[in-house]
């Protein structure tokens, strides 16, 4: 082991082989053959629906199904004012203490805390820029959250201060977010907080939401696994 | 493909990755790069600091023990 | 112009060369590397103790949330990741860079050539560091975990990155030794690895964003890596220079290193993906991370039997030695630290420690009782040999061990146990169906988390006193001859 064109050739084939593995591999033949679908895939041929992915078909074949052209693409592309809330999500740095996916039914307790009524897959990520699984639940996960959540009010009530929603939660409050301000003339904003007693503002204050908050709330909002994918379907209860 | 056709691409990546890895060994092997491996171990000495003497020591603690024998 | 250019690739190129390069001793490498040497560990001492501070913010915020709430650049999601990136990428990389190249010369023999190109490209280095931390606490920071430097500040990095580690190369090729020695095969590997690491991460994540979880895939790729392929094999090939150097002992078993090298080259690159175990990403994807963690055993094992075979039998000699306290302490936590992550990547042990607080444990284990105590040992030992002066302070450096090494022990325990307790109560919703209750339950953990975060930062600070006492007020005694060999000259040790 005296020469570098030797040394350099073991330190290049050992990186080189696990990054085609890990990452060119799953992007060329995996994960980045997936698309848009619709909830049940139909055969080709006879337009009927399938179960899953694929079908055998009159001469045993394995086929695959194509998305029924009438029904509804998933997942659903995000709304502008949902994509701008996620540059608030990303800079505020959620992703330390919240996770974005649903384990499998029976492995940890994702499911039975009713985090998502099904697992997460590749698919549910595909059309995101930015994908933020998160590695940790300091929080709760909240890729459901949409669904567990739908009140825009208790969002801004629990950013504001998550002590009002959630009491003795480590959750940093986000106040900056937030503007405390006199009550205009022509009477309190639609928009403002109802915040309870002990965390009342001045007399002749209200505190309002600012673009920011809306724009986080909305993405926090759109964060749904509220529709099933050919691969796995949502637990029927 | 069907799930036999992933293990037997397994199998061929895997074939060729292990005969490589073997040409290699056989290569360097021959080539003498595992040759005389031991003597690279004492390469970290040299005249200035020298196999046998310890280079670095609390001031104090080193004192201790030093003293003794050079009266 | 066409005759400087002529000689300047005469001088980074052995073959060109027309002189023949001396044998360099060692006292002229230690001289040659003074002004880089000199300005990475500075830097990586000032970036240690901003890192400190906002460690200190980020650990008292999660016990008591409302603490310097009011300010969005002290939010906690920013406080903690300008706390990671001060102390990857500031600290731990400049001491890398200082290290690494200094062994790495020291061991070829060779001086390390154009230091104002590499003291300038070390300068660039940290204004980049500066940059992407401040680019951090103002917000615009990136999704990634250990990439969320922002991206104007990309080039920079790569660029002065480049400037840096290329000497390191070019000492290589310069050797003037017969054989090559453990610790250079680590750190060339680590120059190599680095750079490829970063721009394959940089372009898959932010340039030319890849679909869905393979960017997961990356981001795991490379935060593994780095640690693996990065600060581990620079600290390791600190090891195995500075424990045989300073007991005066060749390494125990030199084969065993060779098959320690070529496993680690081999397996730990693949053993990112246990971080997704369970994520949304192809199942055989996770089995090769796991395989690939387990793997590891085979290299941490036959290191830890290297390292701590040549030890047996110089306990005094370890206690006596400053470097050596400081190094012993670090090698002993890699093997602990590795074989810990080998078992956390089990799927079964996975289900618990995930999510948790015990991850977070387990970093501060790895770059913390593991990288950072070795760099400590190896600042203790390049320092008077760049400066021909001692340290001036026994007392702060004894201070700066213990306080050190019993606060990261008490840490490692307190989020270990504590987040092992938040894993179990988090996979039990019949016992626990609030999560509330979850989070209420690991607060007096953390509270041990903050102190021991206090005390290793009184270590930091007697640290850092004795570093610049001996670098800017020359208290430190000189030595009267300027001979390379401090703390004890070899007529003392005889």
């Amino acid at each position: 082991m005296n020469n570098l064109p030797f040394l350099f050739c073991g330190i290049f084939l050992t990186l080189a082989l696990s990054w085609v593995g890990l990452i060119l591999v799953p992007d060329l033949f995996q994960i980045g053959q997936l698309d848009r679908t619709t909830s049940e895939l139909i055969r080709p041929d006879t337009e009927e629906p399938i179960p899953g992915l694929t079908y055998r078909d009159d001469d045993g074949n394995l086929q695959y199904g194509v998305p029924n052209p009438d029904e509804e693409l998933f997942p659903r592309f995000f709304g502008g004012k949902a994509r701008r809330g996620k540059e608030h999500y990303v800079s505020m740095g959620c992703l330390y203490c919240h996770s974005q996916q649903v384990r499998r039914r029976g492995f940890g307790a994702d499911y039975d805390r009713g985090w998502g009524d099904r697992q997460s897959v590749a698919r549910d990520y595909i059309l995101q820029e930015r994908v933020m699984l998160g590695t940790s639940r300091t929080g709760p996960d909240l890729k459901d959250i949409g669904s567990r959540m739908p009140d825009e009010s208790w969002h801004h009530l629990h950013l504001y201060n998550p002590q009002i929603t959630s009491e003795g939660s480590n959750m940093p409050p986000y106040p900056f977010l937030y503007e405390t301000r006199p009550i205009p003339d022509d009477g309190p904003s639609p928009d403002a907080l109802s915040l309870p007693a002990e965390f009342a503002v001045d007399e002749g204050y209200e505190v309002v939401p600012t673009r920011r908050a809306r724009e986080l709330v909305a993405y926090l909002l759109e964060l749904r696994l509220d529709y099933d994918l050919p691969e796995v379907r949502r637990a029927e209860n | 493909m069907e799930w036999s056709n992933y293990i037997l691409l397994g199998f061929i990546g895997g074939g060729i990755f292990f005969a490589c890895a073997a040409w290699a060994l056989h290569w360097a092997v021959k080539d003498g790069q595992f040759n005389n491996l031991d003597a690279a171990s004492t390469t970290i000495f040299d005249d200035e600091e020298p196999e046998g003497i310890m280079t670095d020591a609390f001031p104090d603690m080193k004192r201790k023990q030093k003293e003794p024998p050079r009266q | 112009m066409k005759e400087a250019a002529a000689s300047f690739y005469q001088s980074i190129n052995p073959k060109a060369s027309t002189d023949i390069a001396e044998r360099a001793k060692l006292s002229e490498i230690d001289a040659s590397m003074k002004w880089p040497g000199l300005l990475f560990i500075v830097s990586g001492v000032l970036w240690l103790m901003a890192g400190t501070i906002l460690a200190i913010i980020a650990s008292i915020k999660m016990t008591n949330p409302d603490f310097l709430s009011a300010w969005e650049w002290m939010t906690f999601g920013r406080v903690r990741t300008a706390h990671l990136n001060a102390m990857a990428f500031g600290w731990g990389s400049n001491a890398v860079f200082a290290v690494g190249l200094w062994i790495m010369a020291r061991l070829c023999r060779a001086r390390i050539r154009h230091v104002g190109i590499l003291f300038i490209a070390g300068c660039f280095w940290n204004i980049a560091v500066t940059v992407g931390v401040i680019g951090i606490l103002r917000g615009d920071m990136l999704h990634a975990e250990w990439l969320e430097m922002p991206t104007y500040i990309t080039p920079l990095i790569a660029l002065s990155y480049g400037m840096i580690g290329i000497w390191g190369i070019i000492a290589f090729r310069f050797r003037q030794t017969d054989y090559i020695y453990v610790s250079q095969w680590y750190i060339l590997a680590a120059l190599f690895w680095l750079p490829w690491l970063y721009t394959i991460a940089q372009v898959l994540m932010f340039f030319e964003p890849s679909r869905g979880t393979v960017q997961s895939l990356t981001n795991w790729w490379f935060a593994h890596n780095v640690l693996g392929l990065w600060f581990t094999p620079i600290a390791v090939a600190a090891a195995y220079y500075f424990i045989p150097k300073v007991l005066g002992v060749p390494i125990h078993s030199y084969y065993l290193s060779v098959i320690g090298f070529w496993s680690l080259a081999l397996f730990y690159n693949w053993a990112g993906v246990h971080h997704l175990i369970g994520g949304p990403i192809p199942a055989w994807l996770i089995s090769a991370g796991i395989v690939a963690s387990v793997m590891m055993v085979i290299p941490v094992v036959v290191t830890a039997i290297n390292h701590h075979m040549t030890v047996v039998g110089h306990f005094k000699k370890v206690w006596m030695s400053p470097t050596l306290r400081f190094v012993v302490f670090g090698a002993v936590n890699y093997t602990l630290v590795s074989l810990l992550g080998s078992a956390m990547a089990l799927r079964s042990v996975n289900e618990v420690t995930h999510f948790t607080h015990f991850t977070v444990g387990h970093a501060h284990h790895g770059m913390y009782a593991f990288f950072t105590m070795l760099m400590f040992g190896s600042i203790y030992y390049i320092m008077p040999r760049l400066l021909h002066r001692e340290w001036p302070s026994a007392t702060l450096i004894r201070v700066h061990f213990w306080t050190c090494a019993i606060g990261v022990l008490i840490m490692i325990v307190a989020l270990h146990v504590g987040g092992w307790i938040q894993g179990l109560q988090m996979n039990d919703a019949g016992n626990y169906p609030d999560f509330i209750d979850i989070v209420r339950n690991t607060i007096p953990w953390l509270h041990a988390r903050s102190i021991s975060g206090f005390l290793i930062t009184i270590g930091h600070i007697a640290f850092a006193i004795n570093f610049f006492w001996m670098t800017w007020l020359e208290l430190g005694r000189r030595d009267p001859e300027g001979r390379p060999t401090l703390f004890i000259s070899p007529e003392d040790a005889r």
